[in-house]
């Protein structure tokens, strides 16, 4: 009877093993774009999983609730282009997210930062995506729409490159505002030195003219 | 006169030398933003051996707990999915199963901090008879969100003036206006009254 009951024992178990603390920030990004403009913005993520996957869905129309699991069309489908990082490296705490949209409308969308297996647990994040693309669809160039139908590898190679400048402009936060504000006390300080050297050469000038004027009266 | 000039260009070099060495400013800038922080335990969620037709249960101080601690906001954790056949369809949180689940947990402001409930969700399994013998493994996959947020057209925070579509009851006439239409900026902050009209 022992043997019997033995048989039909199950150890059963449901590891959500390794579940670790994970943080992001923001938990939304809103994307207020001209169409074919590029607009950027950074991620914050902090998570002891040595890679974290990312990827994008969006809702097939706005009017739809707000959740997740709804969300199962792609960019593509909206003529929106993605551009972030497909996955980040466990020191990489950062990480910037562009779009740029090719028709004009409003989409909201997820942006799902996967952590990977640890155990047997998976975490996923997810940051709303809400982009705003103005413009008239008429004025629509048809350059602009064959660049939004080539493959992502070469579109992340020019966007990485146009963003560089504007992220600067417009994300004037951490390391980017501390580099402004030192420039502006260097540029400051250059000013008062080059004042006073200029001060101390005239007065030296002065000075000599003073003295060479005494000289001359001296001799006379 | 010599003198005078020497006097003058010491005088120069007195005032402008607290330039020099570093101006008494400081600068200051913040960059606020939403954070969502979670944590759960346990890290297993062990059933131990279960006869087939019972409901199996883990101990009670191994309930799950969401802790978000951390966040300034609601958050939503749902499942978005189970792998493994018996916990896919007999996992159960809270008596409902698990691939419904959706807690939100929300921030109660105290001390201008927020703090959130901890009860514990319960998990139960239920095991069909004529389940095989063995043990089997299986994973959650949890999806943390925010649940109130900025762009969800609906002013649920108190940094909201206004989100998209909800304009807090608000026209372009309570805003001084004589008419026309009254929109939410993109960030919430506040209203963007370019369509607005004044009477000339």
């Amino acid at each position: 009877m022992k043997n019997f009951i033995f048989l039909f024992l199950m150890i059963l178990v449901l590891a959500v093993g390794e579940v670790k603390a994970v943080s992001y920030s923001p938990s939304s990004l809103i994307f207020n774009l001209n169409m074919g403009e590029e607009g950027c913005q950074m991620i914050t993520i902090n998570s002891d999983s040595e890679t974290i996957g990312v990827f994008d869905n969006w809702a097939e129309k706005k009017e739809m609730e707000w959740k997740a699991n709804s969300f199962n069309t792609s960019s593509n489908y909206h003529s929106i282009i993605m551009n972030y990082p497909r996955i980040i490296y466990r020191n990489e705490k950062q990480a910037k997210i562009c779009m740029r949209g090719y028709k004009p409308g409003e989409y909201h969308g997820i942006l799902l930062l996967k952590e990977e297996q640890r155990g047997n647990s998976i975490i996923q994040m997810g940051i709303w995506l809400k982009a705003r693309i103005n413009g008239n669809e008429s004025a629509f160039k048809p350059e602009k729409n064959q660049e939004a139908q080539k493959p992502a590898s070469i579109e992340i190679k020019q966007a990485v490159k146009s963003t560089d400048v504007d992220l600067d402009k417009e994300q004037i936060t951490g390391n980017v505002a501390a580099n402004m504000i030192e420039d502006n006390k260097n540029n400051s300080r250059y000013y008062w030195i080059i004042g006073i050297i200029a001060v101390l050469v005239i007065g030296l000038i002065m000075f000599n003219k003073m003295k060479s004027k005494k000289i001359e009266y001296q001799l006379k | 006169m010599k003198k005078l000039l020497v006097f003058l260009v010491m005088m120069s070099l007195v005032a402008m030398m607290p330039m020099v060495i570093g101006e008494p400013q400081q600068d200051l800038m913040v960059s606020v933003q939403s954070m969502t922080n979670i944590n759960i335990t346990p890290d297993l969620l062990n059933f131990g051996p279960v006869v087939p037709g019972t409901i199996g249960s883990v101990p009670v101080d191994k309930n799950i707990v969401f802790d978000a601690t951390g966040s300034n906001g609601d958050i939503t954790v749902s499942v978005s999915s189970i792998t493994a056949g018996l916990f896919l369809n007999g996992l159960m949180l809270d008596g409902s199963s698990a691939l419904n689940f959706t807690k939100t947990l929300v921030c109660n402001i105290d001390n201008n901090v927020c703090s959130y409930d901890k009860t514990p969700v319960v998990p139960t399994l239920n095991v069909p008879l004529g389940t095989l013998a063995g043990t089997q493994t299986g994973v959650i996959n949890y999806l943390i969100s925010a649940a109130k947020f900025c762009g969800d057209d609906i002013k649920n925070r108190a940094s909201e003036v206004c989100d998209g579509t909800d304009l807090n009851s608000k026209t372009c006439l309570t805003e001084g206006f004589n008419g026309g239409t009254l929109s939410c900026k993109l960030d919430c902050t506040g209203f963007n009254t370019s369509l607005c009209t004044s009477s000339s």
